[in-house]
């Protein structure tokens, strides 16, 4: 949900693999081919001699060296900047503010007007509240992101093993409607379900009490059985 | 009140797939290095310095008298590097599908962690089944949900009642995109479950 540029860590990834394709490609040919062999005996050396004129016909006064080492030089500085920029503008995107209107009275005599501002954190804490009484959750985060220039609100809830999503989704939906009225308007939201099933050591949920009316063999002795085991 | 649908497109389609920021940065990282080192051994070149690594002249010799090489070595470094190119190619190609699903309602986007639908979904086969929740695994991909249920010995197990719970309650979820059921009953029970 955050600001990463996917488009660009794709194109970047696809120009890398493509050169280190064509590169190797370039090694298989000449390894192989002896056409390719013989092409290349006869235009490397005088590319070779090309490059090595262009260096003494750009002479840095003074020190006998050309000064296009200079340009290489700064060529990769520039390139060593651009990555690091790269690198450090990977997933930011979260925000401090939820909601933000002018407000305007006006009446006989004056006017005046102001903007009314909306913290994220009163939406993060009242829901993060809300959703804590649940025993159907073990977990959950609430933070808040800028999505086409919208504030939109992430909920992140870790659901107990057995928990149907659609009921662990019916849950959040209610305590987000209680905040809706409680904000009068409705906030963009995320809601994002996971598991973390993996460690075998985490509590067995009892089995949910409409499923247990359902079931032929009744709840109490289901959960009997697991007990002995555990 | 602006419109809350067009932001949950976007939202869903990046919460579905992978960003690639892992190798994007271990490539930029690879550049930044490699950069570092031309860049060295040009400034040490200017000085008249002893080269880092490879001098510039060698290393344009050297690339002048490939053909001379010995060739199973150039040909096996081009391998080599046409086999990597292509792996990160597709890496950059592929899209990178987590394991999640869309489970968007009106008021919100929602994604759901397999792992998720797949021990509801056991719950739910373990009842219908009549066997221990210990019995049932389940594996959940991008278009199907597969059930292995492993019967009590001596206990049948009404298979088609399980296939039909379990597609009801898939179909209660609405997941998108749709998944699609199997049920597997292992044809050797276990005894005492």
């Amino acid at each position: 949900m955050n600001d990463t540029n996917r488009a660009l860590n794709r194109l970047l990834i696809l120009l890398f693999g493509l050169l280190l394709l064509a590169a190797g490609i370039a090694a298989i040919l000449v390894g192989a081919v002896p056409a390719v062999q013989d092409g290349w005996r006869k235009i490397a050396p005088d590319a070779y001699r090309n490059v090595s004129n262009q260096l003494e016909a750009t002479p840095l006064s003074g020190t006998g060296h050309s000064w296009l080492w200079i340009a290489l030089v700064a060529l990769c500085v520039i390139a060593i900047i651009l990555m690091l920029i790269f690198i450090f503008r990977q997933g930011h995107g979260r925000t401090g503010a939820l909601v933000s209107e002018p407000v305007t009275y006006s009446s006989d005599d004056q006017h005046a007007g102001g903007t009314t501002t909306i913290d994220a954190s009163v939406a993060e804490q009242e829901l993060s509240a809300s959703l804590g009484g649940h025993p159907e959750f073990v977990a959950s985060h609430v933070s808040t992101y800028r999505v086409h220039r919208q504030p939109v609100l992430k909920i992140s809830a870790t659901v107990r093993r057995g928990v149907s999503p659609a009921r662990a989704t019916g849950i959040v939906e209610r305590d987000l409607f209680a905040w809706d009225r409680l904000l009068g308007t409705e906030i963009p939201v995320l809601i994002q379900l996971s598991g973390g099933f993996r460690t075998r050591r985490s509590a067995t949920t009892r089995l949910p009490e409409e499923a247990a009316v359902e079931s032929q063999r009744p709840a109490p002795q289901t959960a009997e059985a697991e007990e002995v085991r555990r | 009140m602006s419109s809350t649908r067009s932001p949950y497109r976007r939202i869903i389609r990046r919460e579905t797939h992978s960003p690639r920021s892992g190798l994007a940065v271990f490539l930029a990282v690879v550049v930044i290095i490699v950069s570092a080192w031309v860049g060295t051994e040009s400034v040490l070149n200017l000085l008249s310095s002893r080269a880092l690594l490879v001098a510039p002249r060698d290393a344009a010799h050297a690339l002048v008298g490939i053909p001379d090489l010995s060739a199973p070595l150039v040909i096996l470094v081009g391998i080599l590097a046409a086999i990597f190119g292509v792996i990160i190619v597709l890496v950059g190609l592929l899209p990178g599908r987590r394991p999640r699903h869309d489970l968007t309602t009106d008021r919100s986007a929602v994604v759901v962690d397999n792992e998720v639908v797949a021990s509801a979904l056991a719950g739910r086969a373990a009842l219908a089944g009549g066997v221990d929740p210990d019995q049932v695994s389940v594996s959940v991909s991008h278009r199907t949900a597969v059930v292995h249920l492993t019967p009590v010995s001596g206990l049948p197990v009404d298979s088609a009642f399980v296939n039909e719970t379990v597609a009801d309650e898939l179909e209660s979820y609405g997941l998108r995109p749709t998944l699609r059921a199997k049920v597997l009953v292992a044809p050797r029970g276990e005894i005492g479950a």
